[in-house]
């Protein structure tokens, strides 16, 4: 699995730790570990929406904040919670581009099996580092 | 902690010094009895330092003993800036959830006379008031209507015929924070915001039938005056201002990354804390959309007050006004506030960030509601759903707290391993044996929520009470209780 929730950084609310050979993986792995903060267990297929948007930014740091955020917005917007992503990132003169097509349900298609509701990504700890052939992204959800 | 840092001033009062970590600009300062203090976790003290970090703090960066690890400011932190002297804002002391907050409503009602109908209660007020992830609003409001509640709270909603004006004497505020701007909100927030409007949330949000048990009235007299008696069914629920809110402090925290050093020359040991001086263009502008995140949550919780009071009064087949169904009091322990305090001898204006910590102003101040003024502020604590919660009175040792008090029983566990040591159905059977009944969205939210994962409420409440901070007056006991 390519993320871990961090127990020891905060009580009171959710840390993970999400890694990946490229920078497109460590992505997708962060995007999934928000989707396991939010729903428990059992691995979900079949997934009946699907949204597409973009963002860019100039580190990657900032990238990772706001394709989380979005699917944060689009859980409270929509009522959408996203469990599958195709990302496609390219970066040019400096800047990173990230299109992301994301596939998920409405959250009350996940009935008890949901946990709880992600208010925000906060900056506390928030990083990516390249270490040992990896990009690692630590974040810490607000719940 | 190196213990060389550390200082026991009296039985409840720690201090941790400047010198455990470089920058500090003040010391710590612990409000907890011995048991309390040896179990919080250390990274409170790491983000209690980096809060005593910042410009402009006076006097300490206080943890309150409630006091557990989150982001940012630690939860139970409070922190005064002084805004003549570079005092800063940072959305990191406020939270996401700006203005989240407790209101405790009163009935009539005998538990006697409520117990078999407490089932039912639960039942209804699950269904009726929307809870849980991702949850949509009963309520369409248009982009419009949601800027006039961000600019009027709970005077929007008793507008809009939720209420009565009656309810405004009893809210911090008077229910609205007049400097409120909603030209300084996002659309991504509006947008946010409008479908959430009306919903509990979920986590450590929720919704309580309680009751007061024989014995658990400290102060007669001031229970007496709130309306508040043995044997009686209140009603106590915690929520915030929803997506809009945490829309607001999500950009307004970027908004200060971005000029924070450039602009500012303010340097921070932890990126969530991005601050901008209190009287600089940004500092402004976020103060204003804040205000719309606090009034935001002012009307959710009016709302779902309506919606308790419609619900009681079907389920009893009666008028909720005859059933004595009001406001006790509503507060919040996630907002900045202006205030004006003494310190050395000199009054200036402080703004007062408390993040998971309540105000707990003494007699006389005029942040009071008139109706309480003389009396101190009512200050409404949430146990954990398993154990009680409390009414207490700010108090004269609140001078010495810039007026702040605890929130909570404040976590002692973190949510992972909660979820991994109890099983959400277990808990709900053995509160159903204690004659609590539960309904949740979320059977792991459960887990996360279990009584042994907070600290004894009880302890946390005589050590504000042993100080002379916030005194005890009632407790109140789960009978049902509605999980988000």
């Amino acid at each position: 699995m390519g993320y871990k929730f961090l127990d020891s950084i905060t009580s009171a609310d959710v840390a993970f730790e999400a890694s990946g050979r490229t920078e497109k993986e460590m992505l997708t792995n962060s995007g999934l570990a928000l989707f396991s903060a939010q729903v428990r267990g059992k691995t979900w297929r079949n997934f009946e929406r699907h949204v597409r948007f973009d963002t860019n930014s100039g580190d990657l740091e900032s990238l990772l904040f706001r394709f989380l955020s979005e699917l944060v917005f689009l859980k409270d917007s929509d009522g959408l919670l996203f469990g599958r992503f195709e990302l496609k990132l390219s970066k040019k003169r400096g800047r990173f581009t990230l299109e992301a097509d994301a596939y998920g349900n409405e959250a009350s298609e996940f009935g008890k099996n949901l946990i709880v509701d992600v208010k925000a990504v906060s900056m506390h700890k928030f990083s990516v580092k390249h270490r040992s052939s990896r990009f690692v992204a630590t974040v810490v959800l607000d719940v | 902690m190196e213990k060389k840092y550390v200082k026991q001033l009296e039985d409840y009062i720690w201090e941790i010094g400047r010198g455990f970590r470089k920058g500090m600009r003040v010391p710590i300062r612990v409000l907890a009895s011995k048991q309390i203090f040896d179990t919080m976790d250390v990274q409170v003290f790491d983000q209690a330092a980096n809060v005593a970090s910042l410009p402009g703090i006076k006097d300490y960066s206080y943890v309150m003993p409630d006091g557990h690890s989150g982001y940012g400011f630690p939860i139970g932190g409070v922190a005064a800036f002084d805004v003549s002297d570079g005092g800063i804002i940072s959305p990191g002391g406020i939270g996401f959830d700006i203005n989240c907050g407790v209101r405790l409503m009163k009935t009539s009602l005998t538990y006697n006379e409520a117990r078999d109908k407490i089932k039912e209660l639960v039942g209804s007020l699950f269904k009726e008031v929307p809870s849980g992830v991702g949850v949509a609003s009963k309520h369409k409001l248009s982009d419009s209507e949601f800027k006039e509640m961000a600019e009027n709270g709970t005077i929007w909603a008793i507008e809009n015929g939720y209420g009565t004006k009656k309810d405004l004497e009893h809210i911090e505020l008077g229910g609205k924070a007049d400097w409120a701007d909603s030209s300084k909100i996002s659309q991504r927030a509006i947008a946010r915001g409008r479908s959430q409007v009306g919903t509990l949330g979920s986590g450590n949000h929720y919704l309580e039938i309680q009751r007061i048990k024989e014995g658990d009235i400290f102060d007669g007299s001031v229970a007496k005056r709130l309306g508040l008696f043995e044997d009686q069914v209140v009603i106590m629920f915690h929520t915030g201002s929803r997506g809009g809110g945490h829309q607001i402090a999500t950009d307004y925290l970027q908004t200060f990354l971005a000029s924070m050093e450039g602009k500012y020359k303010i340097k921070v040991t932890d990126k969530e804390l991005a601050s901008a001086p209190f009287y600089s263009d940004d500092g402004q502008d976020y103060y204003k959309a804040m205000g719309c995140g606090v009034n935001i949550s002012f009307a959710n919780r009016q709302l779902i007050a309506s919606k308790v009071s419609e619900v009681f009064g079907r389920v009893f087949r009666g008028d909720p006004d005859k059933l004595g169904i009001s406001t006790v009091y509503e507060v919040a322990h996630n907002r900045a506030t202006l205030e004006r305090h003494d310190v050395d001898g000199v009054e200036k204006e402080f703004l007062v960030h408390r993040k998971g910590a309540t105000a707990s102003y003494y007699p006389g101040r005029k942040e009071i509601p008139k109706a309480y003024r003389m009396m101190g502020s009512p200050v409404l604590i949430g146990g954990s759903m398993e154990t009680s919660s409390f009414l207490l009175l700010g108090d004269s040792g609140a001078r010495d707290t810039f007026c702040s008090t605890v929130h909570g029983a404040g976590r002692t566990m973190s949510r992972g391993r909660a979820r991994k040591e109890y099983d959400g159905n277990k808990i709900k059977e053995e509160m159903l044996k204690k004659k609590i009944y539960v309904d949740s969205a979320s059977l792991a939210g459960l887990a996360e929520e279990a009584g042994a994962a907070y600290k004894p409420v009880d302890e946390v409440v005589e050590t504000v009470d042993r100080l002379g901070i916030s005194r005890r007056v009632a407790r109140f006991t789960p009978v049902g209780n509605i999980k988000g």
